[in-house]
């Protein structure tokens, strides 16, 4: 107990008092840590709620079955499912219609399931609130054409009761629905928050022209049996394209789906915590120096080293959890903010996102408190063990002044060169299971080794510029220039930070740049079509919107029309990975349209290679995934048997990620059986007519709700999608910079505090005021400098990384590398001013010691 | 003409809630070339006194005459600038700055004076006169305390002070060493025709030069030689 006493003491003494009486510099280095943790947490939590969102809905939806028998993107014929009759004895099926529709009043898309409501609960929970109990209140269900029920928390801006009618845009028609019933808030009425409607699997079937069709059929096993016997046993009963699976296998696709792009995510979210944890080694490495003397005079009195290193540790550790708790604090502001701009993309590039509110869970940001103090740890280690090292009579002497000089050291140098050749190979290493890890350790090392360099860079620029700053900025410029190489170890700090962040936000712009410039030159030599004509609801890659190809033949009479291609597509897999199997007219493209082809014949030759042939192109994402080439054959599971497929072309596609395969037309009928189309393309004889045709159009197919759209309003839609995309990369890069600048202020700080002495010396020599605070902000500019140019350099370096190595591994594309010299010209100039104002409030510090007080010793 | 003149000057400060007095009722007064010490123990006044000769503070009461410029009339700017022209500091710490080279920091008042370029030769004229312009090149660290504390004097010497105040510039020196660093000073008295004014615990330091004086409690007594 005496110990703890002692120690009670020590630590208010020295550790606790000193932080209470410095509060702006506490306060900033935990402002740092907050914000670092607030970011990964936000991310994180973005992250996982998106995927939660995705797999409970499915499994809300899936209920109890243990396996889903389905055909992948197109429904089949329902007559297979009387074919299950004969294992009645060990399960039971259900069957399942699913669609979209667009409920007219807020535009909002609502899944929608039809079931056999009567034998459904025993598959998934729902309680049921009818106008009447008993058969009398589910007749209604059965029998009304166009009954729907709906979650109790449907749409809040769609008010409704058990008889209302609501508008739902459905393959591009407006249908009537009518409320028979209310699901009550449990089970399977959770799902999709809300977004999301019951029907009779016969009124699903009529609304959605799938009459004689199922998209799914349910099963549930009826007594306990391993799914790879019953898969067979069932498939043995079904053809070959029925494929059954795994409810959880859904939910492992949109896993895959969405891996890279969150890993990414995750990665840059991490860059901010890191820089955070340098301001805590800043911190506790200043607080090292200034207690020295007491130090000293600890171990005289019989203080261990241990002692004194636990005293630093817990100074970390307080720093550490206060910043970790106003960070989780700061990340339930964030969150919602990254859950936006999270769904926004994973909307726009993936798959529907239904998750709109932050399910925040105090009670589960214990690990992100662990996380942030236990990294607090790990940056006072250094510190802590300088302090525990220290050898007590150098210390003590009264006035003794720290002559040392970092000279350098060849061991780091050497060791940072190593460590980026390690990159280098890293970036020639192969991706695993489809994932960039070497791409990303690559990055890593680079970081590592900027780390390691700044000393030397310091050091470099010490003695290449010093005699620039003497002759020109006098005094205070040599002082400046030549006090790189005084606290070495902080000094690096900083520039590491400094140069880390810079590097982040210059790769990201070097990336983002060169992206959108590939995109911009793909738009426009693919998007050669006029119009671009789809089914209104849903996004651009929403395919279960479909509407007939039949009408569309008379569009071809249009007086200014030259031809049409009419496109379908689907979501399927292939060796276990999502990709668009998608079909076009090659006659139409290959005499009017354009595709930009990697490997194979150009465009205009393709439709006699594809055409009435067992052929097809696919995309360069496609190829890369599945390492397939011109030449070789890919197999197809279709209704009307299996097709092997040989691949004409490969084409570049920067749409989707996971890959298209195009078939032709007259190839794609003849193996599955759907005309329905998703949209198609008019390529006009008379361009002066693109308003009379457009209205003539949608004159000749008034049934069906429509979206035109030109081609300039098609590429500024394609743009603006991949803009909002990044605003999330934006944003965090945006936070990286202040952290660093923050942790370049508390830099420039502790070096005032340290050199109070210097100061007051240059004062007695007759410095001005101006002349203390000029060499401030020189040495807070040259730092700033320093950091900017290392950042730049490995930004750029880093870039080539994102772009030839993670975006191609994790993606699939090759982007063609654009410098955007006039916006990075401005970020380090921007990075620089900013080092400068980092300056500022050091500077003031510094030209209000009082010199007398600076330079006494007694 | 009297180069310093205290008349009747008295200095206090607040320590905590006690004021303490520094200087009561200093009389002084150093001739051009003088050579002056002043004894005295700890919280004797000693370093006030310097402060005050150094303009880096006021008195409370009387005045102090820099060249017959009364100190208080001064702005700080002038007061900055009359420690950049007139005066000249050694400290018992040395207080050299560990990243500039010996040269350089010698260097160091002309080039925040911004002369360095017009007065650059006394650089290396001083390093010869003190003996080390040989290791122009080295930085202090390399340095014994000896040699630190005589690159200080040359800095303190490189801008032609009139003044030069210096506080206990033997208390981190061997004595041969500090005796060395007397002899220096002195002859650079001398040679330059600058008024020293040393103080010092020592009373072997403070029976060199031509003037001595005890201070004790604030009050400062001239002592015959």
């Amino acid at each position: 107990m005496s110990f703890l006493y002692y120690f009670k003491d020590l630590f208010i003494a020295l550790i606790l008092r000193p932080l209470i009486r410095d509060p702006f510099r506490t306060t900033i280095t935990i402002f740092g840590v907050a914000v670092g943790v607030a970011v990964f947490l936000s991310i994180r939590l973005a992250n996982q709620q998106t995927m939660m969102s995705f797999t409970e809905s499915v499994d809300l939806v899936l209920g109890r079955a243990d396996a889903v028998i389905r055909v992948e993107g197109i429904d089949f014929d329902e007559t297979h499912f009387k074919k299950l009759h004969s294992l009645r004895k060990e399960i039971k099926a259900y069957p399942v219609i699913e669609g979209y529709g667009v409920e007219s009043t807020s535009g909002e898309v609502v899944e929608i399931i039809g079931t056999d409501l009567l034998q459904d609960s025993g598959i998934r929970d729902f309680s049921l609130k009818t106008k009447e109990k008993g058969l009398k209140g589910l007749l209604p269900l059965i029998m009304d054409p166009a009954g729907v029920i709906l979650p109790e928390i449907f749409i809040p801006e769609v008010p409704f009761n058990i008889g209302s009618t609501l508008q739902f845009l459905i393959n591009g028609k407006e249908k009537t629905l009518n409320v028979n019933a209310i699901l009550e808030d449990e089970g399977i009425a959770k799902a999709l928050n809300g977004n999301f409607a019951l029907m009779d699997i016969a009124a699903a079937q009529k609304v959605f022209d799938k009459i004689g069709r199922l998209d799914r059929i349910d099963i549930q096993f009826l007594h306990p049996s391993k799914f790879d016997v019953m898969q067979k046993k069932i498939s043995a009963l079904l053809p070959e394209h029925l494929l059954v699976e795994r409810p959880q296998r859904k939910n492992q696709q949109v896993e895959k789906m969405l891996r890279a792009f969150q890993y990414n995510l995750t990665a840059l979210s991490f860059v901010a915590l890191l820089v955070a944890l340098y301001l805590i080694y800043n911190m506790i490495a200043l607080s090292v120096v200034r207690r020295r003397v007491e130090i000293g005079t600890l171990r005289a009195l019989g203080a261990t080293p241990t002692l004194i290193a636990f005293i630093f540790f817990l100074e970390a550790g307080i720093i550490g959890a206060a910043g970790s708790i106003l960070g989780i604090g700061l990340g339930y502001y964030f969150a919602q903010f990254s859950l936006d701009a999270v769904s926004l993309t994973v909307n726009n590039l993936y798959a529907p996102s239904y998750v709109t509110e932050v399910d925040f869970q105090w009670q589960q940001m214990g690990p992100y408190f662990l996380l942030g103090v236990g990294l607090s740890f790990v940056s006072a280690l250094i510190p802590a063990w300088d302090a525990a090292t220290t050898a007590p009579t150098k210390v003590m002497r009264r006035g003794s002044y720290d002559l040392k000089l970092f000279r350098g050291s060849r061991h780091l140098n050497f060791s940072a060169v190593l460590v980026f050749l390690l990159a280098g190979i890293c970036t020639q290493l192969p991706p695993i299971k489809q994932f960039p890890y070497f791409g990303f350790f690559s990055v890593f090392l680079i970081i590592l080794g900027l780390s390691m360099l700044s000393p030397a860079a310091l050091l470099w620029t010490r003695d290449r510029s010093h005699n620039f700053f003497k002759n020109i900025l006098g005094g205070e410029g040599l002082l400046a220039c030549m006090n790189l190489s005084q606290n070495v170890g902080r000094n690096a700090l900083a520039v590491s930070s400094l140069a880390i962040a810079f590097m982040m936000v210059i790769s990201m712009s070097i990336m983002v740049h060169s992206f959108r410039q590939t995109v911009i030159v793909w738009i426009d030599q693919t998007l050669k079509a006029d119009l671009f004509v789809r089914v209104a609801g849903g996004r651009d890659i929403d395919y279960q919107h479909t509407l007939p190809s039949e009408p569309i033949k008379k569009l071809k009479e249009i007086f200014g029309i030259a031809d049409i291609d009419q496109f379908r597509a689907m979501d399927i897999s292939y060796n276990n990975l999502p990709v668009v199997l998608a079909t076009g007219d090659f006659s139409v493209l290959s005499q009017y349209g354009n595709l930009v082809i990697k490997t194979g014949p150009p465009a205009s030759e393709l439709a006699q290679h594809v055409v009435n042939n067992n052929r097809a192109i696919v995309s360069e994402a496609f190829s890369l995934k599945h390492k397939v080439n011109v030449g070789d054959t890919i197999n197809l599971k279709t209704p009307n048997g299996p097709a092997n497929i040989e691949i004409t072309a490969i084409y570049f596609d920067y749409s989707r990620e996971r890959g298209y395969i195009i078939l032709d037309r007259t190839t794609f009928l003849k193996y599955f059986n759907e005309s329905q189309i998703n949209s198609f393309v008019i390529y006009l004889s008379d361009k002066s007519r693109l308003d009379e045709v457009r209205k003539e159009v949608l004159k000749i197919l008034n049934e069906h709700r429509l979206i035109i759209r030109s081609n300039t309003q098609l590429k500024k839609q394609v743009l603006e999608v991949f803009d909002k995309t990044f605003a999330i990369t934006y944003s965090l890069e945006i936070i990286a910079i202040l952290v660093a600048v923050l942790g370049l202020f508390n830099t420039l700080v502790s070096l005032i505090l340290e050199r109070k002495r210097e100061i007051g010396i240059l004062r007695f020599m007759g410095a001005f005021i101006h002349q203390v605070k000029r060499m401030v902000l020189i040495e807070a500019g040259i730092l700033g400098l320093i950091g900017s140019a290392m950042g730049l350099m490995a930004g750029v370096v880093v870039s080539f990384i994102l772009i030839f190595v993670i975006n191609k591994q994790s993606f699939g594309w090759t982007i063609q590398i654009h410098f955007p010299y006039f916006f990075i010209a401005l970020l380090v100039a921007f990075s620089w001013g900013v080092s400068i104002l980092a300056g500022l409030y050091p500077a003031r510090l510094a030209q209000q010691l009082n010199p007398k007080e600076a330079v006494r010793v007694e | 003409m009297a180069i310093i003149q205290f008349i009747d000057v008295y200095k206090s400060y607040q320590s905590g809630a006690t004021s303490v007095t520094a200087l009561q009722g200093v009389n002084l007064s150093f001739e051009a070339g003088d050579f002056v010490t002043i004894m005295g123990p700890s919280g004797g006044g000693k370093t006030t006194l310097l402060n005050l000769l150094a303009g880096l503070d006021l008195p409370d009461q009387g005045q102090i005459l820099l060249q017959d410029r009364k100190v208080s009339d001064l702005s700080d700017h002038d007061l900055t600038l009359l420690r950049r022209k007139e005066i000249g500091f050694v400290f018992q710490f040395f207080n050299l700055m560990p990243t500039l080279t010996i040269q350089e920091n010698v260097e160091l008042p002309l080039l925040l004076a911004h002369s360095s370029k017009t007065q650059g030769s006394r650089v290396q004229t001083l390093l010869e006169y003190v003996g080390l312009w040989n290791r122009a090149q080295s930085f202090p660290a390399e340095l014994s305390g000896g040699e630190m504390q005589r690159v200080a004097i040359a800095r303190a010497l490189v801008h032609q002070p009139v003044i030069l105040l210096a506080d206990e510039p033997t208390g981190n020196l061997d004595s041969e060493n500090g005796q060395k660093i007397i002899e220096l000073m002195q002859r650079a008295a001398s040679d330059f025709k600058t008024t020293v004014i040393l103080v010092t615990h020592n009373p072997q330091i403070a029976a060199c030069g031509n003037k001595h004086f005890e201070i004790r409690d604030g009050k400062l007594t001239p002592i015959s030689s």
